[in-house]
């Protein structure tokens, strides 16, 4: 059994439910309460991945980035090393998910080699019936190194474990020749 | 023209002639006479006595111009006296000679006169050397360019291998006499062949040049040293600033040891009201402690190596060297750019930090550490970044992967931490720290006392606010003389006992004794605060997605009614209740549990097709669940097998739940109960690897009931 720890990044506009993923998927905890983030707040969740031949044990350091506004944008110094990101919108909002992409080139331009999720997220407020449609907009898997586009609740915890699951799966290292 | 000289002075030698040498006396003479440009006696004029030399060099030199020729001819009379003079000394010669033979004289007569012409002959020769050599330089000089471009032409080779013997001489002159020219012809071409030669050998340049780097840059200092100061700023700036400050401090502590006893009692006063002073000499005396160590990378903040030193309270090095990092990078960006973070200082502890390329070491020490120490951590990080730079580089989260050569050297800094202060300070200063330890030892250890045990109190108090039976409650524990008290009203024996166990472990971390004076009031419950408490949890119960509970209470039984989707959950609700002071009896009557959740749907490879002869009897049996339950709804989620690309797996997924969902509405289903959930690909490395391919291809159902159902 290998350990490796990798750093992964929240990012997307505020308020969309970063932290509040981060708090699903550690605690399995939910609040209505809405207390932005300021600067970075560091988490840790040791996630196993079996595959055919060996049990992974990812660590995996969350960093849950303060959200940007029209204000201030996402420091891209807290990107650094990061092997992998979450990048968050939030789907009652859809200025948030035209954001999307802008997140997503940030990302990569800063770690050219970094896999992505993105979480659609507050999928508990939009009616099921037009979940499908509004998610089928966001499509993102025409960019390579996308893992997956999940329509994710911190409120009722969907979808969170599998995301992160998936993340930790796409960064067990290759196995050495 | 050597032969003849040798010849000559071996005539001087020997002083026996014979006519066979006399014979050759007249043939050199002849020879140096024909050759010389004395005019034919009987023939030519006097006055024109180089014209035989340029006649004989017209043909050679056809290309000769007029004016040259001019030049030439004026050079020359400038220098017809002495030609004259040697004119007349061929003559005389000649006619010696000539007088010898026709005389046929005796050998010692012609000995005699042989002596007698050898000055001749060696001014004869010798100018002929001079005049020769100018007069062939005067004529080819204007036109030695075209003969070595002729030449070239013709043999490049040869020409090349006869210009190479005297080249370095000739540059040698030339720098010699004109140095400023040979640098300007150079100069355009230096830095073009320097670049050459990197490309042909890339170390050769580095290694010409490395040695003479000290003395170039040594001698750059000593004639412009500020333009080297401002050069190098950028580079070392912070290193001397931090440096300085460090030597200051250094100075400032020196000076304060040496003090008279007048300016040692003013301190003392000054130490006794609580100036910083006194806490510095008295951390000095304690010393300081190691307790973690930890190399991050820098761009990630992942932990390299860590040191931490057992017997101190692990810490979770991760979260702290992710935090430290933000911090660094937030200091950076918005502070002060371009200069780093080297101290974060909280309490009675410090973090050092040191920067290196790729890298930062983060040493957690408690008390003052000693200059020496922190410049030991510089060296040791400086031995590091030098031998394991490239596998630092290169980190990638998999400690397998570090260098043990790292945890070596960090080892070194953990070696003699408990360094005291130098004993060679003077007998003033110990006697200042025995009286000030008096005064602050008991001080220091009581007020270390009081934080420890409110740190303890803190602790208790948010665990016991962490147990929800218990958080209504107000109880508060104090540390006092090794006991932790815990003092407060519960209504009943098990509220008392619970708090007890969850103080249990933490007076033992400390090795305290617990003194519970928790008094368990059996208060005759009144009916309103049971009920008030049991809607409080079914309230809470109900926020869970698989909860769907209503609650009765008659006095002394509760009937739970309504759903609950899974086993463990039941299981906590009827504990939860239970210790409700007032409930004795708990009746459930909840509808079955739901098997939908085993149900799977399974499917053809690359299909999505719903099977229905298949899976008839699974959807009649979801279908009835609805329609018994109508607050209950259903997640469908996909798994599919490990065949095929991403993509495909994720449009399968997602068809596949749309029709088992058409199926459902087929069956007069409300679509809105029925939430595709199938937009994203459960990854197959998740699933048991055994498993046959078709038995990871399914759809199920995943039921929960919404807030607003309950
Ligand atoms: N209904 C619903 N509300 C959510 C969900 N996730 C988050 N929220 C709410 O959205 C608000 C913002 O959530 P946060 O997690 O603090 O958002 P954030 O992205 O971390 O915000 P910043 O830190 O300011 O960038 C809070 O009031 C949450 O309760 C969700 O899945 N469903
Ligand atoms: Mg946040």
């Amino acid at each position: 059994m290998s350990t490796i720890t990798q750093k992964i990044c929240l990012l997307g506009d505020f308020s969309v439910g970063k932290t509040s993923l981060v708090r699903r998927f550690i605690e399995d905890k939910f609040s209505d309460r809405y207390l932005s983030t300021v600067g970075v707040k560091v988490s840790r969740k040791l996630v196993e991945v079996k595959t055919e031949i060996e049990t992974h044990q990812i660590n995996l350091l969350i960093w849950d980035l303060e959200g940007n506004t029209k204000f201030k944008s996402i420091a891209p110094s807290y990107l650094k090393g990061a092997s992998s990101s979450i990048i968050v919108g939030d789907l009652s909002r859809s200025d948030t998910l035209s954001n999307l992409t802008q997140h997503l080139r940030l990302f990569w331009e800063i770690n050219p080699q970094g896999q992505v999720a993105v979480a659609l997220n507050k999928a508990d407020l939009i009616p099921p019936e037009k979940l499908a449609k509004l998610v089928e907009n966001y499509q993102l898997d025409n960019f390579p190194r996308v893992i997956g586009v999940y329509t994710t609740s911190a409120k009722t915890g969907d979808r969170i474990e599998q995301m992160f699951e998936d993340i930790a799966t796409v960064l067990i290292p290759a196995r050495k020749p | 023209m050597n032969e003849g000289c040798q010849n000559l002075s071996d005539l001087s030698n020997h002083k026996k002639l014979n006519s066979a040498n006399l014979e050759q006396i007249k043939d050199l003479i002849e020879i140096l006479v024909d050759e010389e440009t004395l005019p034919d006696t009987d023939s030519e004029s006097p006055s024109k006595p180089n014209s035989n030399l340029s006649r004989s060099a017209q043909p050679d030199l056809n290309f000769l111009e007029s004016d040259s020729i001019n030049q030439k001819e004026m050079a020359t009379e400038q220098e017809s006296k002495s030609e004259e003079a040697a004119k007349l000394l061929a003559l005389t010669a000649i006619e010696e000679v000539q007088g010898i033979e026709t005389e046929k004289a005796i050998p010692e007569d012609l000995a005699d006169t042989v002596n007698n012409l050898i000055p001749l002959i060696v001014g004869l020769l010798e100018f002929k050397l001079d005049n020769s050599r100018e007069g062939i330089i005067e004529t080819v000089r204007p036109v030695l360019d075209r003969l070595i471009a002729e030449r070239t032409l013709e043999d490049s080779p040869k020409m090349a291998a006869a210009i190479a013997r005297i080249l370095p001489a000739a540059i040698e002159d030339e720098i010699r006499l004109n140095p400023l020219s040979i640098a300007r012809a150079i100069a355009p071409e230096i830095a073009l062949s320097i670049r050459e030669q990197i490309l042909l050998d890339a170390d050769a340049i580095p290694k010409t040049l490395g040695p003479e780097m000290g003395k170039a840059i040594k001698a750059q200092i000593e004639s412009e040293r500020d333009a080297m100061v401002d050069a190098l700023y950028p580079v070392i700036g912070s290193t001397i600033s931090k440096y300085m400050v460090e030597v200051v401090q250094d100075i400032n502590s020196k000076i304060e040891r040496t003090l008279s006893p007048e300016g040692i009692k003013r301190k003392f006063r000054a130490k006794v009201q609580g100036i910083s002073e006194a806490e510095l000499i008295f951390q000095e005396s304690v010393g300081y402690r190691v307790r973690a160590i930890f190399l991050i990378d820098k761009d990630s903040g992942l932990i390299i190596q860590e040191i931490q030193i057992p017997g101190e309270r692990h810490l979770d090095s991760e979260m702290l060297a992710g935090m430290l990092t933000a911090i660094c990078s937030f200091a950076n960006d918005c502070i002060a750019s371009g200069s780093e973070l080297d101290l974060v200082d909280y309490g009675d502890w410090q973090i050092l930090l040191e920067v290196a390329g790729y890298c930062y070491l983060a040493v957690i020490v408690a008390g003052e550490p000693p200059r020496a120490f922190i410049t030991k951590t510089r060296q040791v990080l400086g031995k590091i970044v030098m031998e394991h730079d490239k596998a630092i580089q290169n980190f990638n989260g998999n400690l397998a992967d570090v260098p043990l050569g790292i945890k070596t050297k960090l080892e070194q800094l953990t070696e003699t931490n408990q360094n005291k202060p130098q004993s060679s300070s003077p007998i003033l200063l110990w006697l200042l720290i025995f009286v000030l330890g008096l005064v602050f030892v008991p001080w220091g250890i009581s007020s270390y006392r009081a934080r420890i045990a409110h740190r303890i109190e803190q602790a208790s108090a948010i665990q016991l606010d962490a147990a929800p039976e218990l958080s209504v409650y107000r109880l508060d524990p104090t540390v006092k003389q090794g006991k932790l008290i815990v003092r407060g009203r519960v209504p009943d024996n098990y509220l008392r006992d619970r708090a007890e166990t969850i103080l249990q472990e933490i007076a033992e971390k400390n090795q305290l004794e617990i003194d519970n004076q928790i008094v368990a009031v059996n208060v005759p419950v009144s009916p309103n605060l049971v009920t008030g408490e049991i809607q409080r949890l079914t309230n809470l119960f109900n926020q869970q997605p698989q909860v769907s509970i209503q609650t009765s209470y008659q006095p002394k039984t509760l009937n739970i009614n309504g759903l609950v989707l899974d086993k463990s959950t039941r299981q906590s609700i009827g504990q939860a209740f239970q210790q409700i002071p007032g409930i004795e009896q708990i009746v459930f009557n909840l509808s079955e549990q739901l098997s939908i959740a085993k149900q799977r749907i399974y499917f053809k490879s690359g299909s999505s097709e719903l099977n229905f002869a298949d899976n008839f009897a699974k959807i009649n049996a979801v279908k009835q669940l609805l329609q018994q339950h109508p607050q209950v709804h259903l997640q469908l989620v996909a798994s599919n097998d490990t065949i095929g690309s991403y993509l495909i797996n994720y449009k399968l997924n997602y068809e596949r739940c749309q029709s088992v969902k058409t199926a459902l509405v087929a069956r007069g289903i409300q679509a809105a109960r029925l939430i595709n959930n199938c937009n994203s690909i459960r990854s197959a490395n998740n699933q048991d690897p055994s498993r046959a391919d078709w038995l990871k291809r399914y759809v199920r159902f995943e039921p929960f009931i919404p807030s607003n159902f309950k």
